[in-house]
């Protein structure tokens, strides 16, 4: 309990930081970027963290997390004496910082009690994940040290893990309950952001009376970004309890939920049936899991599996981020004068902070930088429009972002410098496009809601204007339309591509492209009639935008040549899913609330209900992921361990207590061998996804190869990456297996490794083949049948 | 001419403030110099020391933290290995506190800067802090003279640049201040002249410079002192116990106090709707340093206690006039009666409860109902007093004296090196200068290497400095003259053992285990063990 609050303490110091900035930036949100002070103070915390560590000027060690968090109170507190209004600010907005303060208190709690049921770090990409968060903290110089790979940078957005870190630093609580209470921070920091943002928005639109349907507002957002998951859920239900109905299973394409015909083994459910469930809820194992995966081929991630799954990845970590973007970019797109290079001029810290939202986004994840930053554009565009024609409106919007993105490069350039995209391109999606089915079970409640932006009432739009706008708008979904046509053709693939679509396919695409025309047509239209929800619109505009793109292209990655627009649909998705909860909650509240005024705003009514068939998924995986909420509770990401391997806990906190940061330490590849005939031989290679590498993900210290195929997709999948990574493992193998002692000592001085471990995983995977270390090793502890080896150093003594 | 006739001089006269200020002083510097001459070398000054005395002997080690203080100590050991020196300098600075907080009472008021003085005088962390030879040996000296140059209202320049070059040069307790001060400023855009920025900043330069140097014992790379030992107090093991542990058991009182005197005073400016501007920055200051103490909670480090304290009883010590007036209010004559039941109740619990400690153990049912109604008497005697609004200020002895108990106690025991004091710790043995002893005659006799387990690094420094060259090792070389290895490990053969008990170092913990095994530890300080981290020593054998 004492590292939660001491987590909670310093995510809030922190926010406090921050929140002087973002009353100046946001000042005219209704909480004065209460809510969205936590991204922001742990941005600037993190971003003055790593270019002072990268400049030498900070080092590892807590006291430099706590430099860096001082630096931002002591900004916060020149701007403060500096900004004349700020009085005035936080007197009309304190009830929004308690309340953003208390949203977020609430959620971070509840979020943590929820996880302690299952705080294992263990399974999916987690021990990645761990090991990155571990990457931040241990690293001795910066930019931080690839633990999976000694002597190599990081290459990877880790801005998040840094983030992350920075909260562990603060608080002082060990990585491996860090990394729990920062999923934790990530839930609440989205919920009271999106609250805040949606309510924020909803003030704009019905007006600074409609307190109580802007409220409403904020709880939807909150309800559609972090709770609504995959309607699928109520068909796992129904079939869990035998309710199954085939004509209707078959027609939302979810036919592989129903018990296998007699002779069928493919696209049915195999498991146990009668029962198929023991409790209320559906039992079978992680049946969830299937939510994500509903469109074949690729991952249909959303926030609430996110949190439900625990794997603190970029795309999750990211989230308070891009709502600050969002925020930043709704506050600037209120404001009155023109944006043009002047403004960077007369508030060049204003520049540079958005200089560094805009830059932490692609160091947060790469994938979001793009979109964030288009509709930062946007919003500087729009707002220009109010005062300028539009090619002097697009000349000030040019001449102020342009800067923006040169200097966001600048600033983060020792991490561009040590990344490298496994991105080769982008290319046109030739495949079986989406069900309608799948649309619905997927996005139908966060698309309906989106929708709802565009009931509004069109009384007073002239029809010359009108038609202009339409006209003008038509080419949104056309274009790229278009672009997939050329693009198709130019490989020579059009028939195939039209072919390979499927008529479901197609019928989503339509029923994308005329959502992203209404949407794109309101978001106009509105933005020429100065109507606040304009900026709704646009959001709802750009989420379906991006589901419609990743109907027609994809960025080529490792994964082309077998699923591949599994990462595009995957990233494009989770990025449609913010924008459609935001702009679904402000439009669904509007849409009813003006109902008779507007009849288009029916369609609020049905996205409500689908959203109610959506809050059925969080339900039943919540009691399912938890087992019903039984079991021992614990914040520490390896209780787990401690419970089931006290030995192997043992080295851990041996080596934390022990060993120096920066010491390599050799564990098994992951690859599996067996004694035979001759030389040993391997029985798997599969590596990733396992318990390889696990002490270096845990105790921060590096060792020379961890998962072989997350390094490719980090570092590129080229004939040379794949020759070292295979010879490290090649290595590190015969160092356990060979039984050589000058071998064994030749590979440990190649890596500078000083430490070898003998634990479980050593155990499982050289089985029989593991030589007496002992003999040519120094035994540096022991824990029952675990050891870890020390070298011993070449000359026999040293003087201090 | 006759010159008029000079006027008569009558006796002097000595003012009550003045007896007060010479009192008081005089405590607060006694109390040190007990501890220079009582308090084993341990905690933070055992890392200090050590740190010191590697960059004296030419060893550039993360034990030295190059601030001023620690820098002297390093050259006092040109003259003698002993810690005395550089505890009489830490002494020194400490004895300019009282002038220190004589200077602020034009703005804090005389009564304050005693009641100030007097806590300062008993807090066991400031005691700590100003008579041993730590990295922050003259952090409290140099941030109280900070906040008279910062209440002076013109001081000449060049006190601006010592001021600067000391602030540069201290440890980790001058930040808390540094940083409420820039904070204020910047938040009330009250920036100082240029020319006296330049001089301060001249100042803080030339520490840094000075710093980085290592004050002449090697090059430490761009080093600023405070920033650098209050990041050390995170790494560090400068106690055994942790800092919040330590802080619970001696810092109490007076955060206590601090955080009460600090809502009343904030009360009466919200009610008065009036700040004063020095106020605001003693509170600034306090949650600067409570921030630093919360955020050091799991570390192992006095400082963030020493950092507190000084603020803390400043803040106190500006409701002392309140206390005054408000016990002055009260009518003894109607008041008497209930305060003495009170006592006399209390007194009852007390021997009960101490009873129970004394047998660790909670007493059977019949002395819990005692206590019991022993207790509802006490609210009874509460309610008598607070029954008249004027009686009802009495209530603060009842705080104030169990206050003053627990700090009396703990500054007894800190000061007069109490054996089984957790602060500091972990403590140099005396077994140290014997195991020194030992090898220098065993060398001295059969020339050779004096071999020590790689282990003992850290706590060997101390114990066997000024004697002769060690060589650190996981395995025994054969021609080794003395060996000092872990217990734990066989005995190397073909050499002799020394008999007895040997540590370089004793780990001092405190007392666990809820209120009782506390209140017992609290009225009899001696009764906890001392866990001393055993070694063997061993001579090579004679043939």
């Amino acid at each position: 309990m004492v590292d939660v609050l001491a987590f909670w303490a310093a995510a809030m110091v922190i926010a406090a930081c921050g929140f002087p900035i973002a009353a100046v930036v946001m000042r005219r949100l209704p909480d004065a970027g209460a809510a969205l002070s936590f991204p922001l103070g742990l941005l600037l915390s993190g971003y003055l963290y790593f270019i002072l560590r990268v400049l030498h000027l900070l080092g590892p060690g807590r006291r430099d997390y706590f430099v860096a968090v001082i630096l931002v109170a002591l900004i916060s507190a020149a701007v403060v004496g500096r900004d004349r209004w700020f009085k005035v600010t936080w007197r009309r907005a304190w009830p929004g910082v308690v309340i953003a303060g208390a949203v977020f208190t609430f959620a971070f709690f509840s979020y943590t009690a929820f996880r302690s049921y299952n705080s294992e770090i263990g399974g999916t990409e987690q021990p990645m994940d761990l090991m990155y968060l571990n990457a931040t903290l241990n690293s001795q110089d910066y930019p931080p040290q690839d633990l999976w790979l000694s002597g190599e940078r990081a290459s990877y957005y880790y801005f998040g893990y840094l983030h992350a870190g920075v909260l562990t630093a603060v608080s002082g609580v060990p990585a491996s309950t860090g990394y729990n209470l920062a999923l934790a921070y990530t839930f609440a920091a989205a919920a009271s952001g999106i609250a805040s943002l949606a309510y924020a928005l909803a003030r704009w639109v019905l007006g600074s009376r409609a307190r109580k349907a802007a409220m409403a507002a904020g709880a939807l957002a909150v309800a559609l970004l972090l709770f609504a998951g995959s309607i699928s859920a109520v068909f796992e239900w129904s079939a869990a309890h035998g309710h199954e109905n085939e004509g209707l299973y078959k027609a939302f394409g979810v036919e592989w939920m129903l018990p296998c015909a007699p002779g069928q083994t493919a696209d049915c459910y195999t498991g146990q049936v009668n029962p198929r469930t023991t409790e209320w809820y559906p039992t079978e194992f992680w049946f969830w899991w299937r939510g994500s995966r509903i469109i074949p081929n690729t991952i249909t991630e959303f926030p609430f599996f996110s949190f439900l799954l625990g794997d603190l990845h970029p795309h999750v970590m990211s989230l308070p981020l891009v709502l600050l973007a969002l925020g930043v970019s709704a506050a600037l797109w209120r404001g009155r004068s023109v944006l043009d290079w002047k403004r960077h001029r007369a508030a060049p810290a204003e520049s540079l902070l958005v200089a560094v939202l805009l830059g932490g986004l692609a160091f947060q994840n790469a994938w979001d930088v793009i979109t964030f930053s288009a509709i930062f554009a946007v919003a500087v565009l729009a707002r220009n429009l109010r005062q300028l024609p539009l090619v002097p409106a697009l000349y000030g919007a040019v001449t102020y972002v342009a800067p923006l993105a040169v200097a966001a490069v600048v600033l983060y350039l020792p991490w561009f410098l040590t990344f490298s995209s496994q991105a080769q391109g982008i290319e046109p999606y030739i495949g079986a496009g989406t069900r309608p089915a799948y649309l619905v079970l997927q996005f139908g409640a966060i698309g309906l809601a989106g929708l709802a932006t565009a009931a509004w009432s069109y009384r007073g739009l002239r029809g010359s204007a009108a038609q202009n706008v339409a006209l003008g708008t038509a080419w949104a979904p056309l274009v790229p339309f278009l672009g997939w046509i050329g693009l198709t053709m130019a490989k020579g693939d059009l028939s195939t591509a039209v072919d390979a679509r499927g008529a479901g396919g197609w019928v989503t695409l339509v029923i994308y492209g005329l959502s992203a025309w209404a949407l794109c047509f309101s978001a106009v239209a509105l933005s020429l009639r100065r109507r606040a929800l304009a900026f709704p619109a646009a959001c709802a505009a750009f989420g379906v935008m991006l589901l419609y793109g990743s109907e027609l292209f994809l960025v080529k990655d490792v994964f082309f040549g077998s699923v591949p627009r599994l990462n595009t649909v995957f990233k494009l998705s989770y990025q449609a899913w913010v924008l459609l909860s935001l702009a679904g909650a402000v439009g669904v509240v509007q849409a009813l609330r003006n109902l008779r005024r507007q009849p288009l705003g029916i369609v609020a009514v049905p996205a409500l209900g689908l959203t109610g068939l959506a809050l059925c998924y969080p339900l039943l995986a919540a009691f399912n992921r938890t087992n019903g909420f039984s079991g021992t509770t614990s914040v520490d990401g390896l209780a787990a361990v401690v419970a089931s391997d006290p030995g192997e806990y043992d080295l851990v906190q041996w080596i934390n207590a022990n060993v120096p940061r920066d010491a390599v330490i050799l564990e098994a590849t992951g690859r599996r061998w067996q004694p035979s005939t001759g030389a040993p031989a391997m029985v798997d290679a599969g590596v990733d996804y396992t318990d390889a590498g696990r002490i270096s993900a845990r105790t921060g210290r590096a060792t020379p190869i961890g998962w072989y195929f997350h390094e490719i997709q980090w570092r590129g999948d080229t004939p040379a990456n794949r020759a070292e990574f295979v010879r490290r493992q090649d290595e590190v193998d015969a160092a356990y297996y060979s039984g050589d002692p000058v071998r064994v000592k030749a590979v440990m001085r190649e890596f500078g490794a000083e430490y070898l471990v003998v634990g479980r995983v050593e155990l499982a995977r050289y089985p029989g083949l593991l030589p007496d270390f002992s003999t040519f090793l120094e035994v540096a502890h022991r824990s029952g049948n675990y050891t870890i080896y020390h070298l011993p150093p070449e000359a026999a003594v040293r003087t201090p | 001419m006759t010159m008029p006739e000079s006027p008569a001089r009558g006796p002097r006269e000595v003012s009550l403030g003045t007896l007060f200020w010479i009192g008081i002083g005089a405590v607060f510097v006694l109390v040190r110099l007990a501890g220079v001459l009582s308090m084993p070398v341990g905690g933070a000054e055992l890392d200090a020391l050590s740190g010191a005395w590697q960059a004296h002997e030419g060893h550039t080690h993360v034990r030295f933290i190059p601030t001023l203080f620690q820098g002297l100590a390093a050259v006092s050991f040109a003259f003698t290995s002993s810690e005395m020196p550089a505890r009489f300098l830490a002494l020194l600075a400490s004895a300019s506190v009282p002038f220190a907080l004589y200077r602020l009472r034009p703005r804090f008021g005389e009564p304050a800067m005693l009641g100030a003085l007097l806590l300062l005088a008993v807090d066991p962390a400031s005691i700590l802090g100003g008579s041993t030879a730590t990295a922050f040996g003259f952090d409290v000296a140099v941030a109280l003279w900070l906040c008279v140059l910062a209440e002076a209202k013109q001081a000449p320049r060049w006190a601006h640049a010592v001021a600067g070059f000391f602030a540069a040069t201290s440890g980790g307790i001058v930040l808390p201040l540094l940083v409420a001060m820039a904070a204020l400023r910047l938040v009330r855009q009250e920036y100082p002249e240029r020319t006296t920025l330049a001089w301060a900043a001249g100042g803080a330069v030339i520490g840094v410079a000075a710093a980085s140097l290592g004050f002449g014992f090697g090059w430490q790379g761009v080093t600023i002192p405070p920033v650098a030992a209050f990041g050390a107090g995170f790494d560090r093991e400068w106690s055994t116990e942790s800092t919040g542990y330590l802080a619970l058991v001696y810092a109490s009182p007076i955060i206590a106090g601090a955080l009460v005197a600090v809502a009343a005073q904030v009360y009466r400016g919200w009610r008065d709707q009036e700040w004063e501007a020095s106020e605001v920055s003693l509170y600034a200051w306090f949650g600067a340093a409570m921030l630093w103490l919360l955020a050091a909670a799991g570390a192992h480090d006095p400082a963030p206690l020493v950092a507190v304290a000084i603020p803390a009883a400043l803040i106190i010590g500006r409701e002392v006039p309140a206390m005054v007036s408000v016990t002055q209010r009260v009518n003894w004559q109607t008041a008497i009666l209930p305060i003495a039941g009170l006592g006399f109740c209390l007194l009852v619990i007390e021997a009960y409860v101490e009873d129970w400690a004394r047998v660790n153990r909670v007493g059977d049912a019949d002395d819990q109902l005692i206590v019991l109604g022993v207790g509802v008497a006490v609210l009874a005697c509460l309610g008598m007093l607070f029954s008249n609004r004027r009686n009802a200020g009495a209530i603060l002895l009842a705080p104030i004296t169990v206050g003053a108990l627990i700090m009396l106690s703990g500054a007894s025991g800190v000061a007069f090196g109490g054996p089984n004091e957790p602060m500091p710790s972990p403590a140099a043995t005396v077994q140290g200068d014997e195991i020194r002893a030992i090898v220098e005659q065993a060398v001295k006799d059969h020339p050779g290497p004096v071999v020590v387990h790689a282990s003992f690094e850290t706590s060997m420094t101390w114990a066997l400095r000024g004697g002769p060259a060690v060589t650190l090792a996981t395995a025994i070389p054969a021609d080794a003259t003395a060996v000092i290895w872990p217990v734990t490990e066989p005995a190397p053969e073909g050499y002799s053992v020394v008999e007895g008990q040997w540590s370089f170092t004793q780990a001092r913990k405190g007392p666990h285990g809820g209120f009782l095994p506390y209140l017992r530890w609290l009225t009899n300080r001696n009764i906890l063990k001392n866990q001393p981290a055993a070694l063997a020593v061993y001579l090579k054998a004679q043939q």
